[in-house]
């Protein structure tokens, strides 16, 4: 009974999956990366810079 | 309804050459963002002078008042990850993120409208309910995801998610103090206005993390992977039904092994200021302190990441037996370290502990991976976040009311943190017998192949067969 919604959600991803490839390019993942690598590699040296305070 | 199908998980499925490594970034953008939280005590202390301005004036709001938006918001952190689990499970990750965006910034626009019209129901329902609430959803949206997506190393690819919590305060502190600073004016605290560059920023932030995120194609296993056959160990190749999950010992283990580990760490982590500096009294100063509460939030993020992926190489149980164990230790060695004066030690016992805080978050969804598979692995993650609002409220009285007992009954400032430490000590020897009697759950709670659960178009269960769940 509730095979066919399964099927049809199954044939649908099938066909999304395989019909027109799309491979991710370097560019696009040094751009994510660093879309969140930035903000938080920017906030971690500000708290090392404030941490730094424990050994003066 | 047609104009948001694009959040369906039935139009993220990732099309063949599509890098994995972009979901790390996609799990980040929103993990990133409802980091935030931690940081949420600089406003504190500017929003108890909005009518004053330059110090508080009768009608300003006291901190007494102001200290309940956290704790509602992690209230409904704990309510919403239970509550809308199985929702986020099945709806897929693309649609949770967006819902969690729109709950984020809109939790801090109205926020900005309570602050402008100085009302603080308001700020308890923005940034308390719906903060919460998108706390809660956004937390879990891309644990399952990331698991599909990394069945060779899952705990590796959910510390570096959780490990974005933890780092969400690190951006949002200084940024929140600059932007402050830009809208303040002689008249006027900027408070309203951070809010609403904030909401604005965060939601577009947790967007660009849902319009990235995939989940993979039907039958998708990384290159070489070859997923094993039967179970091993503790890792299963069932799945167990979220509600199920409930109904066995392993679930109450493991939330008590997390709770407990949590408990312990976080009453010292709310404390790292005060008791550094009662405990070693002229030889931490309060700048110093600030820099040891600073190290600590470091050790907290990074250990979200260390520990996580260590897991995948010497198993999730071993992980947390390794936390009770060297947890035990390291609080047992504290009030030596103060009786001593030795702040090297005293400082390096906390760091380790806090790391392991950390990895107790970042260990669990893949633990729960092991035990109940991969299909409701994150609605199962959001029930057992309860366990986190459970110890939320534990460990800071703990660490509080035995101290303010100790030192009413006459016992030195510089000791009075040390029959907390022993109790922290007792609470890890506790979690170490839940967690040796994790076992295996019994076959008779693993979901059938004929079972009519979850199987509604776009459900979890019709996207990720167990035939190729690792």
């Amino acid at each position: 009974m509730d095979t066919k919604p399964q099927q049809q959600t199954t044939t649908l991803q099938h066909q999304q999956a395989t019909a027109l490839p799309q491979q991710t390019t370097t560019l696009q993942l040094v751009l994510a990366w660093g879309f969140v690598g930035i903000p938080l590699v920017f906030g971690v040296v500000q708290t090392l810079i404030n941490s730094m305070k424990l050994f003066q | 309804m047609g104009a948001l199908s694009f959040l369906d998980r039935d139009h993220t499925v990732a099309k063949p050459g599509y890098s994995r490594w972009m979901v790390p970034p996609a799990a980040l953008c929103v993990h990133l963002c409802i980091g935030q939280a931690y940081a949420y005590s600089v406003f504190n202390l500017p929003m108890t002078k909005l009518i004053g301005i330059s110090q508080s004036a009768p009608g300003d709001w006291k901190l007494t008042e102001l200290g309940w938006i956290f704790s509602i918001a992690i209230f409904f952190l704990g309510v919403s990850s239970a509550v809308f689990g199985r929702w986020v499970e099945e709806g897929g990750p693309r649609k949770a993120m967006f819902t969690a965006a729109c709950c984020w910034a809109g939790g801090f626009f109205i926020s900005a409208i309570g602050v402008h019209l100085h009302t603080l129901w308001l700020i308890y329902l923005g940034y308390g309910v719906l903060g919460g609430i998108a706390l809660g959803i956004g937390y879990i949206s891309p644990v399952s995801t990331l698991i599909k997506w990394f069945p060779d190393r899952p705990g590796m690819a959910t510390g570096m998610a959780i490990m974005g919590f933890g780092g969400g305060a690190f951006i949002a502190s200084p940024l929140s103090v600059w932007l402050m600073s830009k809208f303040n004016t002689a008249t006027h605290i900027g408070v309203m206005e951070t809010f609403i560059v904030l909401g604005v920023v965060y939601f577009f932030f947790m967007i660009v993390g849902s319009i990235i995120v995939r989940v993979p194609a039907p039958g998708w296993k990384p290159a070489g992977y070859v997923a094993p056959t039967e179970s091993k160990g503790l890792i299963t190749r069932n799945d167990v039904f979220v509600y199920d999950a409930l109904k066995t010992p392993q679930f109450w283990l493991i939330w008590w092994v997390l709770c407990l580990n949590v408990t312990a760490g976080i009453g010292v982590l709310g404390q790292a200021s005060a008791m550094s500096q009662e405990m070693f009294p002229g030889h931490i100063t309060p700048v110093a302190a600030a820099g040891f509460v600073g190290l600590m939030s470091l050790f907290n993020m990074g250990g979200r990441f260390c520990w996580a992926t260590i897991s995948d190489y010497i198993g999730r149980r071993n992980t947390y037996f390794v936390f009770m164990l060297l947890g035990f230790a390291l609080y047992c060695t504290v009030p030596y370290t103060g009786l001593t004066g030795n702040v090297a030690g005293f400082v390096l016992c906390f760091l380790v502990i806090i790391s392991m805080y950390g990895g107790g978050f970042s260990t669990v969804p893949a633990y729960l991976r092991d035990m109940f598979g991969t299909r409701y692995v994150g609605a199962i993650h959001g029930l057992l976040l309860t366990a986190w609002s459970m110890a939320g409220i534990f460990g800071p009285v703990l660490v509080n009311y035995i101290r303010e007992y100790n030192v009413s009954h006459g016992v030195p400032k510089a000791q009075a943190y040390n029959t907390t430490m022993y109790i922290m000590a007792g609470l890890l020897v506790i979690g170490f017998i839940c967690n040796c009697f994790v076992r295996p759950v019994n076959a008779r709670f693993h979901m059938k192949a004929n079972d009519n659960r979850g199987t509604e178009p776009g459900s979890a269960k019709a996207v990720a067969p167990a035939a190729v769940q690792a």
